[in-house]
């Protein structure tokens, strides 16, 4: 009896080891699986992730440059018009884009193969309500609400990705990209202009001196002329703070062209308050 | 009946023991650590230094303004471009990198058209990587000049110690 209980002990002690050892070698297994598998991942995604969002910024510039002007941009323009862009036709800029992104996307699966990579374009709808102030959304790739107080320039897309030789499957990322530009206010008295321009979603965009530029027109004679601009002073939080050389006069309509360091374009337009009227004597 | 009782009350013991030396392991396994802990120089940190460069590079819109040379011809831009990678990599560590344009044919083919003679690198032909990693890049280009917005590149950065 008092044997039996002895083997007892010992085969209880010798299954309690071994199921600790399986244990323990599943676990760092799977730990050296993981961290692995999540390096290699984690940058290959983060530069496919960057490299799309530059794309779909480079698509948005062509389509704003096409349209406001597209002679004057046509180192860049004129580049894709074998590809049918047109000037000043946004329908065409889309498809445009179109081709682009699925150039891109070859060109990804070629780059990283030796990853597995499966990549997916997939349009989808952004709402950008908040940034307009208004209902707006993104869809058909593209939105340009422009020659409001408040307007904006926007690309949606989507995408899926597959590291297949990596573990990694199911990756999605939405990407909004895009230039939002209002006219805050016009000081008759010493011809200024405040403006706030946003980034992408909404981050304040702090670079328009050192890296984009602003001009600004204004109507004469029922046509735009381009006003002089003496000083452009960021106030934060967005605000730029524009004087011109040229005195605007009351109930004169004008308009705001912002570009990021990324070429996106955003015109916004605004009238002078008018003059108050002259009392008499 | 007495000795049956006697059985059970034994396998909750030895439940109990095993628990406690199962425990104990646990415990020993999970504090202690080697008086002498070996280092080891993993290829992996190689790996995220050359995606920080290139990212950094990205960033700053210096491809463009080095490549822009390369696609008229000008010979000079294989320096600056070693040179700035040269400035954002640490001391003892090699590299060698290579760029690719990226066009699309009228048939909808890509094709990639190597840019570099083989120039952009601190290795001198002799010496032999060890420990190496490789990264890939694209790059659409997005910043100034206006000639250069919207082109593709392909870059591979090849990392290493000396051997």
């Amino acid at each position: 009896m008092r044997a039996k209980g002895q083997i007892l002990v010992a085969a209880v002690l010798v299954v309690g080891l071994l199921v600790m050892s399986v244990l323990v070698t599943a676990y760092q297994a799977h730990t050296l699986f993981l961290r692995t598998r999540s390096v290699v991942a984690r940058e290959a995604v983060g530069a496919i992730t960057a490299d799309f969002e530059r794309a779909l910024a480079a698509m948005l510039a062509l389509a704003t440059r096409t349209y406001f002007n597209y002679t004057r941009f046509s180192n860049f323009t004129s580049r894709f018009e074998e590809y049918g862009l047109k000037p000043g036709d946004l329908d065409s800029a889309k498809r445009v884009a179109r081709n682009f992104l699925e150039s891109w996307e070859t060109a990804v699966r070629i780059v990283y193969a030796e990853k597995g990579a499966q990549v997916e374009l997939v349009e989808s709808v952004a709402d950008v309500s908040n940034l307009l102030g208004k209902p707006a959304y993104v869809y058909d790739l593209m939105l340009l609400a422009w020659n409001s107080t408040t307007s904006g320039s926007y690309m949606c897309a989507g995408l899926k990705l597959n590291l297949t030789n990596a573990g990694l499957y199911g990756w999605k990322v939405l990407s909004l990209v895009g230039l939002t530009l209002s006219i805050d206010e016009y000081f008759s008295v010493n011809n200024t202009i405040r403006i706030r321009v946003l980034a992408d979603n909404g981050t304040y965009y702090g670079n328009l001196l050192a890296r984009g530029w602003v001009e600004v027109y204004y109507q004469q004679g029922g046509r735009w002329v381009k006003a002089k601009v003496k000083d452009v002073t960021y106030e934060g939080f967005g605000y730029y703070r524009i004087t011109l050389d040229t005195e605007l006069p009351g109930g004169t309509p004008f308009i705001v062209v912002a570009s990021d360091e990324r070429g996106i374009l955003v015109v916004s337009r605004a009238v002078t308050p008018a003059s108050p009227p002259k009392g008499k004597g | 009946m007495a000795v049956k009782r006697k059985g059970v009350t034994r396998i909750i013991e030895l439940v109990l023991a095993t628990s406690m030396v199962v425990a104990t392991i646990m415990f020993v396994m999970a504090f202690t650590r080697p008086i002498r802990s070996a280092y080891v120089r993993e290829t992996s940190d190689l790996r995220r230094l050359a995606y920080n460069v290139l990212d950094n590079l990205a960033e700053a819109g210096a491809f463009e303004r080095v490549l822009e040379p390369a696609l008229k011809g000008d010979a000079g831009w294989e320096g600056r471009l070693r040179f700035l990678v040269s400035t954002s990599i640490p001391p003892g560590v090699l590299f060698r990198m290579e760029i690719y344009s990226v066009t699309v044919g009228a048939d909808g083919k890509i094709a990639l058209t190597r840019l570099d003679r083989g120039g952009v690198t601190n290795a001198d032909p002799g010496i032999a990587f060890k420990e190496v990693e490789s990264v890939q890049y694209t790059y659409v280009c997005v910043h100034d000049p206006d000639s250069m917005r919207g082109r593709v590149f392909y870059l591979v950065l090849v990392v290493g110690y000396a051997g």
